[in-house]
This record gives C-alpha cells, structure tokens and sequence, in this order.
C-alpha cells in the first residue's frame, strides 16, 4: 500500500569522531588477524569516541549538519526521531539531549532502538507521521558507539565502528519522487543471535561491575550461522515487495545501499539483487560499521560524488540485531520539490 | 569443555579416526534429511580444510543439493580453511562462532573469495555434526548446558 503524501530526504549529514584505529592497532593490541577482517569485514580501519567525546556530540553534530545542508532552521523541525542502542546513558535517550543542544523547540521527540535497521524504521516512521498530517518536517538522527559499550578486545570491534548521521525527511508534493514503497520484516526466533547485554536488566549492574564478560557480544554461533546468510535473503524479499508496491522492476534502480555490516554481506545482499558492486558505495573500508550511523553517511557521499542525484532511484536496506529489518524505494527529490 | 577419553589421544588431541567419521556420518545424515539437503547449493562449492593436531585433510564438495565429504585435496578449491581439529570441532558444535574464529586468528583463510563463507555456512551441517560427534563417541553422549557457552 503506497503512503501518500510522500516524503523525501532534503539534507543528511554525518560526524565521526576523534580517533583513528588501524587493523595492525588491533592486531598489536588483541591479536586480532588483520588479513581476515580486510578479507571478510573490508574494514581497513575505523574511528572510535576519543576522550570525552560522547555519543551525543556526534548526534548532535550530524543533526546541525543535515539541518544546513537542508537549508532549514531549527524552527522548522516538527518532530526529532533518534536511534542509537549506545546512548550517553540508560535514560533519558539521545533524543532529548539534541533536542535541546539544536534548539528544535517544536520538536516532538521519539526515540526508537532498531539497531542497526535504525535508518530506515527511522525513514518509514517520518513518512508515516508526514503522510498523516502531523508534520512537514523530521529531523531523523541516527548512531551508535559500541566501542564503549563493549569490551576492549571484543571481536565487535573489528567491523563496528562510532559515528552518527542525520536526515531532513520533509513533505513533498510531487507524487514521482520521495520515499515509494517501504518493507519490513522480524524474526524474533533469531533473538539470541546477536546479544549485547550491556546495560539490560537480565545482567544486573551489581554483577556487570564486576566481569568483563559481561560487556562482551554474546553471539550464539549456530543462529548467527544462519542469520548471516538470511540477510542477503531479507534483502532480496524487501526488495521484491517494494518493487512491486512501486510498480518498478529493478532495472528501475539506480543505487542501492545495502546493509553495510561487512564486505562479504553487501557483496552477498547485491548478488542476491542481481546486481554488481557498481550500483554501490562502500564506506566501510575506512569508516567500519557504525551500526546505525552508516547508512546515511552511504547516501550522503553518494550525492556528494553525485552518484546520486536528482530523480536518481535509490534502495536502502539495513538489519538490526533481534532480528528485524527494512527496506526503502526511493527517487531521489530536486531541491525545488520542497517549500 | 570434557571430552569423553575416548575422542583423544595420549597427547589430549581428538581422535583424527572419529573426526573423519563424524563427517561423513553428518554429511550422510544432511543428506537424509529433506530442509538439510534442500540447504545444500545448486552451484558447485569446495571448501578445503586443512587441520593440525592432528593433521585432517578433508573436502566439503557441495553441488546440485549434493554434500559429500573426500580426505583429498581437490585441484581449484573456492576457499582453502586452516585451523586446529579442536576450533573446527568447537565450530561444528556450535561453540565456537566462525567469525569470532576468524578475527581471532584461531581460523584462517589461506586462499579463495571468502564470501563463498556465506554459502558454506548456509549448510546447517553443525547440527548433524553435532548429533553424529555423540553417536561416534567424539563428544560425550550428554553435553552439559553450561558447557555451551
């Protein structure tokens, strides 16, 4: 069912933080085998929070960035959607804190955990509350520092990486560009497959304190064994359903951003798509994965190289741990298509 | 983690006899099994894997929803593994993620494309190992929960 009326992203921006890590850093520091996480994570290095650097910094960085390069002020904001599953602190969320530090003082703030599929429950959320009416404007802002909710020789680091990026989603009129068709999928079967317990009632804090293990990624090799090769699948099936819902057949699409936990998984979700290595961009190579961060830094360098421009036919699709995922059909908006 | 006394030599190693029996019993077994088989690739797939204590040479040759296991070294292989008897033991039994193998270097990829990986692991062959490690006397009859993890 199309959602009407449509929505588009009118400006994105990203903040990385301070510090740089190399895989020979990992290797000299966890033994970590740098030949492998090139081969199978294509991550060269990475950037982690440097001191004193909080997760909100980025956020609202990249919030500030995307609010210039959509050209709309602050005022202009009904609604702030966050995602982030490594905030500053158990509560409040992200949210609160860019609302403020932006001065989004109409912004209704929402914050969602979807992990690493932040980006596109965030997409589909904005769409839904502009296409009822309830605003024009949504600030989407999206991130995760995982490298200080996990343990110093979690093998998380070696693909994941800290950033935060933003989105202006904004209504528009014209019903040929914007957001097209959307697809969601959950197997909560698969909930134990990927398991950070840092910070969760399940692991009381009294007993976190004391063990590392505790802030260690819990993978459950059988079920991640089977999520790893699903995911080029849930990539495929969100791609069919939003085809068909947007009447386009693949051909129709001109870039697709995959989900960019690693090289071997977006090489497999782009063969499953039938389509080459040329259709995308990879970030990861110097950026790792920063969960929900990376996509829209993904769509904001491809505009920059102009790989995507206006009327370009764009598909996003992104999995979160649990496991849920999302995919988004979109053609790329002018900029006189917004108000 | 325990292993029944009769899996290992005098040295503590797994018993390389009971290892290439468990495979081709997982690999048969897979193959009995209709969602096993129907996980098995159309497309023509070689994993070599070379393993030490003890030294084990075996191919996973999976093609046409065919999985068989031979202890040869096949001429142009997708991907060449290497690691001990004991991370791909622990691998098969579900103990052990490959991935956490491989960034810790416990598991490596001599050559070949490793998203070909993916389609290995595609095949739920752990479960079969798994089932067949206890049958042979590879793993004890009875894994205790906590011994999982």
């Amino acid at each position: 069912m199309r959602v009407r009326p449509r929505a588009a992203i009118r400006g994105l921006g990203h903040a990385l933080p301070q510090r740089t890590v190399t895989n020979e850093e990992l290797h000299e520091l966890h033994g970590f085998n740098s030949r492998y996480i090139r081969m199978v994570f294509g991550v060269q290095e990475r950037v982690f929070l440097g001191e004193g650097e909080r997760f909100s910094d980025l956020a609202v960085t990249a919030g500030r960035r995307a609010l210039e390069n959509a050209g709309v002020l602050a005022d202009d904001i009904d609604l702030l959607i966050t995602s982030c599953c490594s905030s500053d602190n158990l509560l409040p969320k992200a949210g609160t804190v860019v609302q403020r530090a932006l001065g989004l003082s109409r912004a209704q703030v929402v914050n969602i955990n979807a992990a690493c599929s932040g980006p596109n429950f965030g997409m589909g959320l904005a769409w839904r509350y502009i296409a009822n009416g309830r605003c024009t404007r949504v600030l989407v802002v999206m991130g995760d520092t995982l490298s200080v909710s996990s343990s110093e020789d979690d093998i998380m680091r070696a693909a994941f990486s800290d950033a935060a990026s933003a989105a202006v989603v904004e209504a528009v009129l014209d019903p040929e560009v914007g957001f097209m068709a959307d697809s969601y999928g959950c197997d909560g079967t698969l909930h134990e497959a990927m398991v950070l317990r840092s910070p969760g009632s399940r692991f009381p804090m009294n007993e976190q304190r004391f063990s590392e293990e505790y802030h260690r990624t819990l993978n459950q090799p059988e079920l991640m064994s089977d999520v790893m090769p699903l995911t080029a699948k849930w990539c495929r099936d969100c791609w069919d359903d939003c085809l068909a819902k947007a009447e386009w057949t693949s051909a129709d699409v001109d870039f697709v951003s995959p989900h960019p936990v690693s090289l071997i998984q977006m090489r497999a979700q782009m063969e499953a798509l039938g389509l080459g290595m040329d259709r995308t961009l990879i970030v990861t190579d110097e950026l790792g994965h920063s969960g929900s961060g990376t996509s829209f830094i993904v769509l904001e360098r491809a505009v920059e190289q102009g790989i995507i421009d206006a009327g370009s036919r764009v598909y996003c699709f992104t999995v979160g741990s649990g496991f849920i995922w999302g995919g988004m059909l979109m053609t790329w908006s002018p900029a006189e298509a917004f108000s | 983690m325990i292993l029944d006394k009769r899996s290992k030599n005098s040295e503590g190693l797994l018993d390389s006899d009971l290892l290439r029996e468990t495979l081709m019993g997982a690999c048969e077994a897979l193959m009995s099994d209709d969602d096993g088989r129907n996980r098995v690739p159309e497309a023509p797939l070689t994993i070599f894997h070379v393993l030490a204590d003890p030294d084990l040479e075996f191919t996973l040759h999976a093609a046409e929803r065919n999985l068989r296991v031979s202890f040869e070294r096949p001429v142009d292989p997708d991907v060449i593994l290497s690691m001990t008897a004991h991370v791909f033991h622990e691998i098969q039994m579900g103990r052990l993620n490959p991935v956490e193998a491989g960034v810790r270097g416990k598991m490596e990829v001599i050559e070949g494309d490793a998203m070909r990986l993916l389609a290995l692991q595609n095949i739920p062959i752990s479960a079969f190992y798994a089932r067949t490690a206890r049958t042979v006397g590879l793993e004890p009859a009875t894994t205790v929960e906590s011994e999982k993890r």
